[in-house]
């Protein structure tokens, strides 16, 4: 029923950072699946762009792909990491090494520091933390590169909380803490929605700049067309039988 | 590295407005549990203290308790004296370390006047030697002398070298004052905590002067019960059981420890009445608590969705929510025994000046370590419902945060 076609394969399977063949997610009780047959690889390195109408599955895709839903049928693989059959465990563990997660809004914990909140997931994985540790100065050296990166200088952030930031900042920091202990894929739901087209425009701007230096790939889901240009590739996810790619 | 306490104290500290309403009502309530409970065990403590160097209480044919009560704690009376020839006859056991007589039945301003010997001052004290230990001046020497314990003189308003005039009989208002016959204050105890404290010593010959006149066969004045110290200790059970058996005259025997534990398991059923209370108390705070974090959850969703994108699994976020009951608990158990101990500590000397509740120890209640594990395990148990609802939804509502 719904089919994201890329746009272009570009090498075999092999090295795919995310592989996903005949796909299928259908909730328990639901006569209809939400996401049928689909094939979709992705590239280490990658910035894709994935749009689709509201209720076309694109946030159950992202599930997914986090590892917080199990596909129903067909195989899923992220980062050599079957979901289809790995524990609950595996699929969080994953998640917290090898993704970075940012949402549309409300991505900071509001009564942690801004560099605490850029430095948590490494709480939750220790890999990640080891690869963090291992750059110059340390998770904090790594964590302040980044926020300096996206015109964030920690010095500047001094002494202020989460929420005396303005929302385009907010998203600044869930970008840098995405990004922090190179985790292999980025994943973002609409991280633009919340902001004006000047601020998006220079927030994917610093994004694609860092997701490159990082060398990690980017799956971004979003209405919003106007995010093409700043990606590789872009794909629809489709309503309805034969749903054109794009 | 961020720590779950860090996280968990940092989460309860941004609600600080409900938790810490709640940590007060926890405080409280924890505070009532560790209150009652070294009460309890200083009324306990207080009342086995009376019964320092006393190995042995032999008075005339009446019930243990009644003599226990009597002699020890003030209450009640006894109506038969013990002849001067058994008190005579008990003082040459070869197990018998001393004999201290105790001529009860006088008093003064409705304080017990307790006639004695010198022998009360060297043993029915806590004192490695069993000395009782002076706040001032000594033992009386004389028939003219008597010491005060220390709340008879903060009740008499009585002094060293102050006069006393006894008057016969128990209770305020006595119909016969011996005022023919000055006593002087020659010493005050210092406070023990237990009924010692309200006492007049005198001699049995100053409570016979008073009197007027000698009693019967060489007694200076009718001796009520004799407190007994025996060598070997362990000599107790034999002869209070000889006592008891014999006939004439009719004596009883008792054994102060066994018989006030009869007493106190006999009170027992209103000290836990007040304990049933005090957990009822907690209880409801622990609902309360559990109410508050239930309503905070949803306050929460998006805080604990942000931790389940960053790969946070289920016992992570449970941990997390659990850590946080026990921060609330653990810190009004820590406060609570902070008020319950620092209170009491700050209290002690005008308890003591105002009630004669002197407290034996300062320290933990025997029963404390228990209630702390007691408390954190309910705790545990009750901070499982909102966790565990917690941890489950945030794994329901997946990746995106609520609005």
């Amino acid at each position: 029923m719904n089919t994201a076609v890329p746009t272009q394969q570009r090498e075999g399977p092999g090295g795919a950072l995310v592989r996903c063949e005949g796909l299928t997610f259908r909730w328990p009780d639901a006569a209809q699946a939400v996401l049928e047959n689909v094939d979709f690889h992705l590239q280490p390195g990658e910035r894709v762009l994935l749009r689709g109408a509201s209720g076309a599955g694109k946030s159950t895709f992202l599930n997914l792909l986090a590892g917080i839903l199990v596909p129903t049928a067909g195989s899923l693989r992220v980062a050599d990491c079957d979901l289809g059959r790995a524990s609950t465990r595996s699929r969080d563990q994953l998640r917290a090494s090898e993704l970075g997660v940012i949402f549309q809004q409300f991505n900071l914990l509001p009564f942690l520091s801004v560099l605490d909140n850029v430095l948590l997931p490494l709480r939750f994985s220790r890999q990640r933390r080891a690869r963090a540790n291992a750059e110059p100065g340390g998770a904090r050296g790594a964590a302040a590169r980044l926020l300096e990166a996206l015109g964030l200088p920690l010095d500047a952030l001094a002494g202020r909380t989460v929420a005396q930031l303005s929302v385009g900042q907010q998203q600044r920091v869930a970008a840098a803490r995405a990004l922090l202990g190179r985790p292999r894929l980025v994943l973002a739901d609409e991280p633009t929605s919340a902001l004006d087209p000047e601020n998006r425009d220079a927030f994917l701007k610093q994004l694609e700049a860092l997701q490159q230096a990082e060398g990690c790939a980017l799956l971004c889901v979003s209405h919003d067309p106007a995010l093409s240009p700043f990606f590789d590739r872009t794909l629809t996810l489709g309503v309805g039988p034969g749903a054109p790619g794009p | 590295m961020i720590s779950l306490l860090r996280l968990a104290s940092a989460s309860l500290f941004s609600r600080r407005r409900t938790t810490g309403l709640m940590l007060c009502a926890l405080t409280l309530s924890a505070s009532l549990l560790f209150g009652i409970e070294k009460l309890r065990s200083e009324l306990r403590s207080g009342a086995y203290a009376a019964l320092q160097g006393i190995d042995l209480i032999v008075g005339a044919r009446t019930a243990p308790e009644q003599l226990l009560l009597a002699t020890v704690f003030q209450y009640g009376q006894l109506s038969t004296p013990l002849p001067w020839s058994t008190v005579e006859m008990l003082r040459r056991k070869p197990m018998v370390r001393y004999a201290i007589p105790l001529a009860l039945g006088d008093s003064v301003a409705g304080l017990p006047a307790v006639g004695t010997t010198a022998a009360y001052f060297d043993h029915l004290g806590m004192t490695d030697t069993g000395a009782l230990v002076f706040r001032a001046g000594r033992p009386f020497e004389s028939e003219e002398e008597v010491v005060l314990g220390y709340q008879a003189s903060q009740r008499l308003g009585k002094g060293l070298g102050d006069a006393l005039v006894l008057s016969h009989g128990v209770g305020p208002q006595s119909f016969t004052d011996h005022d023919t016959h000055p006593l002087h204050v020659v010493g005050i105890l210092a406070p023990t905590g237990t009924p010692l404290d309200q006492r007049i010593l005198l001699s049995l010959e100053a409570l016979a002067e008073a009197h007027g006149g000698h009693a019967e066969g060489g007694s200076p004045a009718p001796v009520s019960a004799l407190f007994l110290g025996l060598q070997p200790k362990a000599a107790a059970l034999a002869l209070a059981a000889q006592l008891n058996r014999q006939g004439n005259p009719a004596l009883t025997a008792a054994l102060p420890a066994f018989t006030l534990a009869g007493l106190l398991r006999w009170v027992g059923g209103a000290e836990t009445a007040l304990q049933v209370m005090a957990a009822f108390t907690l209880l409801v705070a622990l609902a309360g608590m559990l109410a508050m974090m239930l309503a905070s959850l949803e306050t929460r969703r998006r805080e604990l969705a942000v931790l389940r994108a960053l790969g946070a699994g289920f016992p992570t976020l449970l941990g997390l929510l659990l850590l946080e009951s026990f921060l609330l608990v653990g810190m009004a158990t820590a406060l609570g025994l902070g008020l319950v101990h620092g209170g009491l500590t700050l209290a002690a000397p005008w308890l003591q000046d105002r009630t004669g509740l002197a407290l034996q120890s300062l320290g933990p209640a025997p029963g404390e370590g228990l209630l702390v594990l007691a408390l954190l395990a309910v705790a545990g148990l009750a901070g499982l419902i909102p966790a565990a609802l917690g941890a489950r939804r945030a794994l329901q509502e997946g990746l995106a945060p609520p609005p």
